[in-house]
């Protein structure tokens, strides 16, 4: 049995899939396309909405900020560290000391490495008694006790209890969970550190007990001026 | 421009203009195209190339963008690295597919049902591809109501794009002419 039309068909189909492949493979060869995703060396999913920045509340695109021409020389672009935390988590209210101090050494102007933007945003797990809410990310952002209809920490705490200083970086409103999703969070806090390209330079997920503060003194560089 | 003159003379072989096109000097290289279908697949090779490549160049633009780059950034409203290069809209929904590599092959599935016809137009199977083509040109029209919607959102055009559903809907037409054809005595005049 021979079959002229099935002859025809696997001709065409051989060619076409030649010209398909040879241009994938040119594709392939000639660009280098980046993951969005937050592990080490991927593009960071969009965080777009409002941001609490100490005056009110006003909308942000973190990917706006991003100078996607950065390169590596470049030791003065402003590099992201950005928080997810949950203004009723334990574990939030204990590391409170530990990024105020972060806040502290990057707003210092002894701080002779690259500009760093801090960036918290607040997501709200679904445990019992995490039931935060705008006047209460303001409240634990300026350390204060809001119209004092609402406590932080669980319902434990008062939100001005918290160690620390009163912070002075934006605070993303994520309560209804949509970024959190995006950005694939486990659980809070978790930290990420990412270059002025928007790429992740690392992450509290991937480096396991390692300190945040060890981090930054590794990857951000020393600004060139 | 690249893009544009294939798809203008794509577009041209498939509409009834090509009664009267200047294709003297290529009916004589080519005597075949003497037969009014066979202008009709030549265009529609055209069209479907067109949308292939372009489709193709989108997918690059798109991994360029992604590394960092910039391509075609504009101020104006042409703009196609605002619209390839936005994460909200520029994957399949629900999947990571690049829009572009979903276009290369779906145009390289037309462009099988294009040759295989043009190649063997008495086989078995004719019906059938015109058929498919059909449908899979009908399915691109929602996908560019949704492409076009989002350009709408971001109010920037990509030319890239636009010339890639251009490609789409021209050869939903040229399908239906080959429908045609298939049903006129032309068809059995075709070696």
């Amino acid at each position: 049995m021979y079959d002229d039309n099935a002859t025809a068909r696997t001709d065409t189909l051989i060619k076409i899939i030649s010209l398909f492949v040879l241009v994938l493979v040119v594709i392939a060869f000639t660009t280098n396309p980046i993951a969005t995703g937050v592990g080490v060396g991927e593009k960071v999913p969009i965080l777009e909405g409002k941001i609490y920045n100490g005056n009110g509340w006003v909308d942000y695109d973190l990917h706006a900020q991003f100078d996607t021409d950065w390169n590596e020389e470049d030791t003065n672009a402003t590099w992201f560290i950005v928080e997810f935390l949950d203004t009723d988590c334990s574990a939030c209210w204990r590391d409170t000391a530990k990024v105020s101090d972060l806040q502290n050494a990057i707003s210092s102007t002894q701080w002779d490495r690259a500009p760093v933007q801090m960036i918290a945003v607040v997501v709200e797990l679904n445990i019992q008694n995490h039931d935060g809410s705008r006047d209460e990310i303001k409240a634990f952002r300026d350390k204060n006790d809001g119209d004092g209809s609402f406590k932080c920490n669980a319902g434990r705490s008062l939100c001005s209890e918290r160690d620390g200083n009163p912070y002075n970086f934006p605070f993303f409103d994520d309560l209804d969970g949509k970024s959190t999703k995006d950005w694939d969070i486990p659980g809070t806090p978790t930290y990420f550190i990412i270059k002025p390209n928007g790429i992740v330079a690392w992450s509290s997920v991937e480096a396991g007990n390692s300190d945040i503060f060890d981090a930054v003194n590794g990857l951000i560089p020393e600004a060139s001026n | 421009m690249l893009y544009i003159i294939p798809l203008l003379t794509g577009i041209l072989l498939i509409s009834p203009l090509r009664e009267k096109l200047p294709l003297d000097v290529l009916m004589k290289k080519y005597p075949s195209l003497e037969n009014d279908t066979r202008k009709i697949f030549l265009g529609q090779t055209l069209i479907v190339l067109t949308g292939f490549a372009v489709s193709a160049h989108t997918l690059w633009i798109s991994n360029k963008i992604s590394e960092g780059g910039s391509y075609c950034s504009a101020q104006n409203v042409f703009d196609c690295d605002s619209v390839i290069g936005d994460m909200r809209y520029n994957t399949v929904p629900f999947t990571e597919i690049p829009w572009g590599l979903l276009g290369f092959l779906a145009f390289t599935v037309l462009l099988y049902f294009v040759r295989t016809l043009s190649n063997e137009p008495h086989a078995d199977f004719v019906e059938k591809h015109i058929q498919f083509g059909k449908l899979m040109t009908v399915g691109g029209f929602f996908i560019i109501a949704l492409l076009v919607y989002y350009e709408f959102k971001m109010g920037k055009i990509c030319q890239y794009c636009t010339t890639a559903h251009v490609a789409n809907i021209a050869a939903f037409f040229g399908f239906y002419e080959i429908e045609k054809a298939y049903q006129s005595d032309d068809w059995k005049k075709l070696k």
